[in-house]
């Protein structure tokens, strides 16, 4: 008997989820079992990049006439490769989080972690609008055990604002949205050049459907809805760098991306202006959002707040509708994620070195804590979009795109939006090395520990190679009809 | 053959109970009443081939309808005759000779005989083609819930099931003025007959009254909103495995009489199902609100159920097949869960009750969860299959309004399916817990109930029974 490989990245991961809750193995083998399933699991994605991506796979039929279906696409393989090629890298940092901090329940945190891998692979690999929501919900539910790992009351409120937040979105918006698309279209598999495209249904029903989809995806945090975001963070570093810098935020701008292209499809959307609304709702948001993070001093906050900023990125470029955009928006789930997550994790390893948790704390501590704020300094250039940070290509496609398409205030949003990711990442390493009295520099080192620091070097030196070595993701992605160079 | 599996699922019950009282021996009690209940379900799963291909009909003593009575089985009651029985099976397994939950614990073979009776009473209602043997069972059903529900461990259960027994026999009234205007208008009590003399009759308005009456007298059974009142009291005072038969099959036989005859024989019109509609999407509402207040854990699943069985009801009101789709699917996904739910509680009463429930008891913590996130309805549940098909049918229909009030309905279902699991996985435990663990035999209900959520969930089997029947009621697709 043979498994299809497109079900090994949802049933490994789960199964591992199941292993450890049952039999509460011994730390060692959990995590050791955890890190070389997800060296496993990150060569089997990687794999399908070299010798092309199996074929679809039909699973179970749930209601008459739809089929669950695993199917990948290139968009699905970045969002895929970039949870899988993290999800290792964390584990390590999770271990070394949590025992230098004393954190209890480590079975229920590695257990659920592994889960909500399973989940967002799944979501990677849905080949239809039913398997994304499947894989959805499943990493809402999955990951709330995480945000509420400390069991006190904030946990409970961050976790009751979580997944309200979550929950009603995707059950408000989203889960409508996918039965009227059925019913208008009578199936739910993604097809290249749009499902709705050639129905000839009305400009505001369309508007509207599309207001539901990108409202309804609550992970992809457009405002008023990234309510959520600065609140998960009160679940452990570790959960706030994979899960609310990568995986579930990500989940949601590849959905927001998903959606535009396979769904509506880019031509329709451009011919009937039924993005427009969101794209003024993205740009603002990605202002405003940028605006949070430098007003806070607490660094999780800001770095939450950044995310939702960051992600508007995506929501944007989806709106501009330009192949340039869209490549741009692309490029962001594999930029953002390897930037951020070195964000989160420098945030974590200060936690633990300084016990420092706001930013007016790290006067001088850059000496102490070289790498740390090396590393931060190195994705902090990514994030704003300067090279060598794979950033700067974000940019730099969305740029063209709003050039392309006229939107020059978008243009202008995206400049003053730069300005001011300058001006909340770049005083945390300058406060770190320059900052207070010189006298006061002790350059004794006092690092977090290697199992923390490792993984936050190797991050911030990907963010680096990704900068060159962004051709072959572009090369894949150009595959897509209407995304691309031309 | 086929004529003993028909009248099986409510012979078997019924002749078993006065035997279970004359051994009298708890323990033969307890088993022969178990597999009184699986063979009757045993009996209707063989007959599911049968009625898919057309009704089957059985004439008591040979007298030919409209004169004798018929018993018909199709594709609707069916497989609602599998639900019953099924749930009925699974909820005495747990009534065990020892357990305390009973108040008249030296007599519990009679208890055995009253669970045995009801099941046979609410078979009755679901086999017959006969409105009077409707009423005949109904009672039946009815009279030994009022003791089933006294028999609870509390002060408080004569109390409640004096509550009921007050409503209960009003809604049966309104039953029986019902039938009797029927046959005033049209001089027949077989249904097929009934349904076609009321089209024809000089006295429509008579038919019209009577079928009126019907709707309010099993609206009130089936505590559809707003004569849901006797639900919540009666789910707390009752004892659990009654709690969990009831709510998985006792108020839904009533939603399909209502079906049945109000708007399949009484042939209720346009308007009619529109206001229908239209209540039950406000019991939608109103009961999921309610429940988001309630400080006893069943008091709140109960409210929950208001709010689920309108869901049922407002399938049925959009009068299509997508429609009877979704309340089929909705019968057994609310039956799997809710019946699971209870179960799994066992002789939890409050909130207190399930605090740390995670480090204490890991099976009936992870069973709860699964259940829980089935009434959630995420995607792979039951409820989430009945959530679709609702969502779908109405969509379908034009009922956009409707659309509304559904997804609202299922967003409040967040807020008390959290205050379910909150204390479960983030309270701590309390220093002495009074709850047993969930083990040996009160597991298998559970784990069956989450097989059965998982199974109607990711298959099109509740769906297809359900455009069969729409098929058998007139409906095309």
């Amino acid at each position: 008997m043979s498994i299809h490989p497109l079900l090994l990245p949802v049933v490994v991961p789960a199964l591992l989820a199941l292993f450890i809750a049952v039999t509460n193995p011994r730390a060692n083998l959990r995590e050791g079992l955890a890190v070389l399933i997800g060296i496993g699991n990150a060569g089997l994605w990687l794999s399908w990049w070299i010798q092309g991506v199996p074929p679809a796979l039909n699973l179970i039929q749930p209601v008459p006439g739809l089929t669950l279906q695993l199917n990948l696409e290139p968009l699905g393989l970045l969002f895929g490769t970039v949870a899988a090629l993290l999800w290792p890298v964390t584990t390590i940092y999770a271990a070394g989080y949590m025992r230098a901090n004393q954190e209890k329940n480590h079975k229920a945190f590695f257990a659920a972690f592994a889960a909500s891998i399973a989940g967002a692979q799944l979501i990677a690999l849905a080949g239809d609008l039913l398997t994304l929501f499947v894989g959805y919900e499943w990493l809402t539910l999955a990951t709330w055990p995480l945000v509420t790992h400390k069991r006190n009351a904030d946990a409970q409120r961050g976790g009751r604002i979580y997944l309200g937040f979550l929950l009603a979105t995707s059950l408000g918006l989203l889960l409508p949205a996918i039965v009227a698309t059925v019913v208008l279209s009578g199936r739910a598999d993604f097809v290249d050049g749009g499902l709705l495209s050639g129905l000839g249904l009305s400009t505001p029903l369309l508007m509207g459907l599309f207001a539901a989809y990108m409202f309804g995806t609550g992970k992809a945090a457009l405002m008023p809805v990234h309510y959520w975001l600065p609140a998960a963070m009160v679940a452990p570093t570790p959960v706030s760098a994979l899960l609310h810098a990568v995986a579930v935020v990500k989940a949601g701008v590849f959905i927001v991306l998903k959606i535009t292209i396979y769904i509506f499809g880019p031509d329709l959307l451009l011919r009937t202006g039924a993005a427009n609304p969101i794209l003024v709702v993205g740009a603002a948001s990605l202002l405003l959002a940028s605006v949070q993070a430098w007003r806070a001093d607490h660094i999780k906050q800001r770095l939450a707040y950044s995310t939702v900023s960051q992600l508007a990125y995506v929501s944007v470029a989806a709106c501009l509708l330009m192949p340039q955009a869209l490549l741009g928006g692309a490029i962001q789930i594999l930029a953002h994620a390897f930037g951020k997550i070195t964000l989160f994790f420098c945030a974590g390893a200060i936690y633990t070195a300084a016990h420092k948790q706001y930013v007016s704390e790290l006067d001088g501590l850059g000496w102490k804590m070289p790498l740390t704020f090396g590393a931060f300094l190195l994705a902090a250039l990514s994030i704003i979009g300067l090279p060598p940070g794979a950033g700067s290509w974000v940019k730099w496609y969305i740029a063209i795109g709003s050039i392309e398409s006229g939107h020059w205030l978008v243009l202008a949003v995206l400049a003053g939006s730069t300005m001011l990711n300058i001006a909340y990442l770049m005083p945390i390493p300058l406060r770190a090395f320059l900052g207070g009295k010189p006298e006061d520099r002790s350059t004794s080192r006092a690092e977090a520990p290697l199992a923390m620091v490792l993984p936050l070097v190797f991050t911030a030196l990907l963010t680096v190679f990704w900068f060159f070595a962004v051709g072959p993701v572009i090369t894949q992605l150009s595959t897509i009809p209407g995304v691309g160079h031309d | 053959m086929t004529d003993v599996l028909l009248i099986a699922p409510v012979l078997l019950p019924m002749l078993t109970a006065p035997v279970v009282v004359l051994i009298g021996n708890a323990r033969i009690g307890w088993i022969l009443s178990c597999l009184a209940a699986f063979g009757s379900a045993a009996c209707a799963w063989l007959l599911l081939d049968a009625v898919a291909v057309e009704p089957v009909h059985y004439h008591f003593g040979n007298w030919p309808p409209p004169f004798g009575i018929e018993y018909v089985l199709d594709a609707l009651n069916t497989p609602l005759l599998l639900l019953s029985s099924m749930a009925a099976g699974l909820a005495l397994m747990t009534a065990t000779p020892t357990s305390t939950e009973e108040n008249f614990a030296n007599r519990r073979p009679v208890f055995y005989a009253l669970f045995l009776l009801c099941l046979a009473g609410l078979n009755g209602i679901l086999s017959t083609g006969d409105v009077f043997n409707v009423f005949v069972f109904l009672e039946i059903s009815s009279l030994t819930t009022y003791g089933l529900v006294a028999a609870g461990p509390r002060a408080g259960s004569a109390l409640a099931a004096f509550q009921y027994l007050v409503l209960g026999t009003l809604g049966g009234s309104f039953v029986l003025l019902g039938i009797g205007l029927w046959f005033q208008a049209t001089g027949s009590l077989n249904m097929a007959d009934t349904r076609e003399l009321l089209t024809q009759t000089p006295y429509a308005a008579v038919g019209l009254a009577g079928t009126l009456m019907l709707m309010l007298g099993f609206s009130l059974k089936a505590a559809s909103f707003p004569l849901h009142q006797w639900l919540p009291s009666v789910y707390a005072a009752a004892p659990w495995p009654v709690t969990a038969f009831l709510a998985a099959c006792a108020t839904k036989v009533a939603i399909y009489a209502m079906a049945r005859l109000a708007l399949e024989v009484g042939g209720l019109g346009i308007q009619g199902r529109a206001v229908l509609g239209f209540v039950a999407l406000t019991g939608v509402l109103w009961g999921a609100a309610a429940a988001c207040f309630q400080r006893d854990i069943r008091r709140m699943l109960a409210w929950s159920s208001v709010s689920q069985l309108a869901y049922i009801v407002f399938a049925f009101s959009l009068g299509t097949a997508a429609g009877v789709a979704a309340a089929m699917v909705q019968f057994f996904a609310h039956a799997a869960i809710k019946g699971g739910i209870f179960l799994t509680l066992g002789p939890v009463r409050s909130f207190d009750d399930i605090a740390g429930l995670r480090d204490r008891d890991f099976l009936r913590t992870a069973l709860l969860t699964l259940l829980t996130l089935g009434l959630l309805g995420v995607p792979l549940t039951a409820g989430f299959a009945a959530k679709w098909s609702l969502l779908s049918a109405a969509l379908d229909s034009g009922h956009y309004i409707a659309l509304g009030f559904l997804v609202l309905g299922s967003l409040i279902a967040v807020v008390y399916c959290l205050r379910l699991m909150e204390p479960v996985w983030l309270r701590s435990a309390p220093e002495k817990a009074h709850i047993p663990p969930l083990r040996g035999v009160f597991l298998v209900p559970s784990i069956v109930a989450v097989i059965a959520m998982f199974a109607v969930g990711t298959s099109p089997w509740a769906a297809k029974w359900g455009y069969l029947a729409a098929a058998t009621l007139g409906y095309t697709q």
